[in-house]
C-alpha cells in the first residue's frame, strides 16, 4: 500500500525506475530529486543512487540524471493536478500529501517586498517518507504519565529523528489508553497534515480512538479552537515555531490542558538559547523533554528530563 | 380506410420527429445551463478555499445530474490512477468520452479549454479564465434562449407540414 501510495507521486519514468527497486518502503526515509543531478534516496540511514533499472548504487555515474520535466510532471502528481491548492504551503517549502508525507520543494523564489511570494521553476524535490511505527513511544510514556493524565511534554530533535513518529504514536496511546492508564481526549492540530495524514478531513494514520483532528489548521489558531469547542484533556502540536504558538500555549496550560509539542533541537541547551522557548523553560511551563536522536535509528530515545533538568532517562550509549 | 391510417400514421411520425427537434433543442440549453452551473460551482470553489481540484470536482459530481456527475466522476477517477497523462489530456478525454453526445463539436472544444485553465497555478488568472468561459457560455444561452420560441415552432410546424406534404405525394 505505501509503495504504491508513494511511487505514484512520482513521474512516470521515476516510476519505472522505483517499481524496479527492491525497497522496503518501511525503510525508505527521502526521495530526493534534482534536476540534472543523480536520482538519490536515503534507504535503511544511508544514501544511495538509483540506476535506470531501480538498482541502488553508490556509483554515481551510474545513476539516473534528473531532468527538469521530470520534476515538473511529479510536481503536477503531487499537488494532484492542483498546485494552485498549495499555494501557501509551497510559500513555506513543502507541502503534505495523502499519507501524510511531506514533500519540500526549492527552486527560484518569488518575493514581494521582503516576503516569499511564492516559489517558481521548482527544481529540487525532497519526499520525506511518513512512517507509522506503533509502540515507538511505549519506552518513553512510563517517565510522561501523570496518574491519569499526562506531563505537559516537549520532544526535542534534530530534523530526521522521528519526533513527528513518536508524537504521533503517543497521541494514539493516549488517546486509546493502555496498561492502567486511561484513554483521554486528545485534541491534534495538525498544521502540515503529518501526524495523522489526513486525507479529505480523515486521518489515514492510526491517532486513536478519543482524538480530534484539525487538519491544516494553523497551530496557534487551532489551539484556541480545540479548547472552546472539543474539551481536550490534551493536545498535541508539531513544531513550535513562532511566538503566536507560544501564546497560544500558555492560554492552553490555563485552561487546564495538558501539552504535547515538538520543536527542532539537539539538545536541552540549544533549547534555551533559544528566544523563542526561554520564557517556556525559565517558567518550567514543561514538564518533561524528551530528547531524540538517529544515531543508531531513528526515533531513538537519548534522554528525558524533567522541568529542573533532572535526567531521568538517559541511552546508555550516550554521554547527555 | 387503410389510406387514411396511413396518412395518420406519417402525418403523426413526421410531426413526432418536428417535436423530438423542438424539444432537444430545449434539452440542449437545459444542459448548457447544468454546464454553466457547473462552471460557478467551480469558480466558487476556487475562490473561497484552497481546495485540490479532485476534491473540488468530486463534490460537485453529488450535485448534478447524469451525464455531467459522470463525465467528473470519470475525471476524478483518471485522475486518482495518476496515470502519466497531464490533467488537460485528461479532461478532453472525458469529455469526448461522457460529453460528446450533449454537447456540439465547438461546446465541447471550448469546454475542453475551460479544462486547461483549472490547473494554472496563479488562482486569480485562473478564476478569472472560468469566469471570462462563464460569461461566454451565458452569452451563448441567452442567444439560444432569443431564438428558442421560433426554432421550436419551426421545428414542429415543419414536422407536420412535411408530413401532410408526404402523405399528398404518396397519396
Amino acid at each position: 500500500m505505501k509503495r504504491e501510495e508513494i511511487i505514484k507521486l512520482f513521474a512516470k519514468s521515476i516510476r519505472k525506475i522505483l517499481e524496479g527497486a527492491a525497497l522496503d518502503y518501511e525503510q525508505v526515509q527521502e526521495i530526493r530529486m534534482r534536476v540534472q543531478n543523480p536520482f538519490l534516496i536515503i534507504y535503511k540511514e544511508k544514501e544511495y543512487f538509483l540506476e535506470e533499472s531501480g538498482a541502488l548504487t553508490d556509483q554515481k555515474r551510474q545513476a539516473h540524471v534528473v531532468t527538469a520535466e521530470e520534476v515538473a510532471e511529479t510536481m503536477e502528481y503531487i499537488a494532484g493536478y492542483s498546485l494552485f491548492a498549495y499555494e501557501d504551503e509551497i510559500r513555506q517549502g513543502y507541502l503534505t500529501v495523502q499519507g501524510g508525507h511531506r514533500v519540500g520543494v526549492a527552486g527560484k523564489i518569488i518575493t514581494e517586498g521582503d516576503k516569499v511570494k511564492g516559489v517558481k521553476y521548482i527544481s529540487y524535490i525532497n519526499v520525506r517518507i511518513s512512517h507509522e511505527i506503533k509502540g515507538c513511544a511505549s519506552q518513553v510514556l512510563p517517565y510522561l504519565v501523570d496518574g491519569r493524565t499526562i506531563y505537559h511534554t516537549l520532544l526535542i530533535s534534530a530534523p530526521r529523528c522521528g519526533k513527528t513518529t513518536m508524537l504521533r504514536d503517543i497521541v494514539r496511546q493516549v488517546s486509546d489508553g493502555f496498561g492502567n492508564f486511561p484513554g483521554n481526549t486528545v485534541g491534534v492540530v495538525d498544521e502540515r497534515s503529518e501526524i495523522g495524514g489526513s486525507y479529505m478531513g480523515i486521518p489515514q494514520n492510526d491517532v486513536g480512538i478519543r482524538t480530534d483532528v484539525l487538519d491544516c489548521c494553523p497551530k496557534a489558531e487551532g489551539m484556541m479552537m480545540l479548547v472552546r469547542s472539543m474539551s481536550p484533556a490534551i493536545i498535541a502540536v508539531d513544531e513550535l515555531g513562532d511566538y503566536s504558538d507560544i501564546h497560544a500555549i500558555e492560554s492552553v496550560i490555563h485552561c487546564g490542558c495538558r501539552l504535547l509539542a515538538t520543536v527542532h533541537g539537539n539538545s536541552i541547551d540549544d533549547i534555551k538559547r533559544k528566544p523563542l522557548l526561554q520564557k517556556l523553560m525559565n517558567d518550567h511551563t514543561f514538564e518533561r523533554y524528551v530528547l531524540l536522536q538517529n544515531q543508531r535509528k531513528t526515533g531513538q530515545v537519548k534522554a528525558i528530563f524533567d522541568e529542573r533538568g533532572t535526567c531521568l532517562f538517559r541511552d546508555r550509549c550516550v554521554v547527555c | 380506410m387503410l389510406k387514411v391510417i396511413g396518412a395518420v400514421c406519417v402525418i403523426g411520425a413526421a410531426g413526432l420527429m418536428g417535436y423530438t427537434k423542438s424539444r432537444s433543442l430545449h434539452m440542449h440549453i437545459q444542459q448548457l445551463k447544468t454546464l454553466r452551473k457547473i462552471c460557478m460551482e467551480i469558480i466558487g470553489e476556487l475562490t473561497v478555499g484552497r481546495i485540490p481540484l479532485y476534491e473540488i470536482l468530486l463534490r460537485i459530481s453529488g450535485k448534478c445530474e447524469p451525464p455531467f456527475c459522470d463525465f467528473l466522476l470519470a475525471v476524478c477517477e483518471q485522475m486518482q490512477a495518476y496515470d502519466g497523462s497531464p490533467f488537460a489530456d485528461i479532461f478532453s478525454l472525458q469529455t469526448d468520452r461522457k460529453l460528446s453526445g450533449v454537447l456540439t463539436p465547438e461546446e465541447c472544444e471550448e469546454w475542453k479549454k475551460a479544462g486547461t485553465f483549472l490547473t494554472i497555478s496563479d488562482q486569480k488568472v485562473q478564476v478569472g479564465l472560468m469566469r471570462l468561459y462563464e460569461r461566454e457560455l451565458e452569452g451563448n444561452i441567452e442567444l439560444l434562449e432569443r431564438g428558442k420560441r421560433e426554432k421550436q415552432r419551426l421545428y414542429q410546424t415543419l414536422g407536420l407540414m412535411g408530413g401532410i406534404l408526404l402523405t399528398i405525394l404518396l397519396l
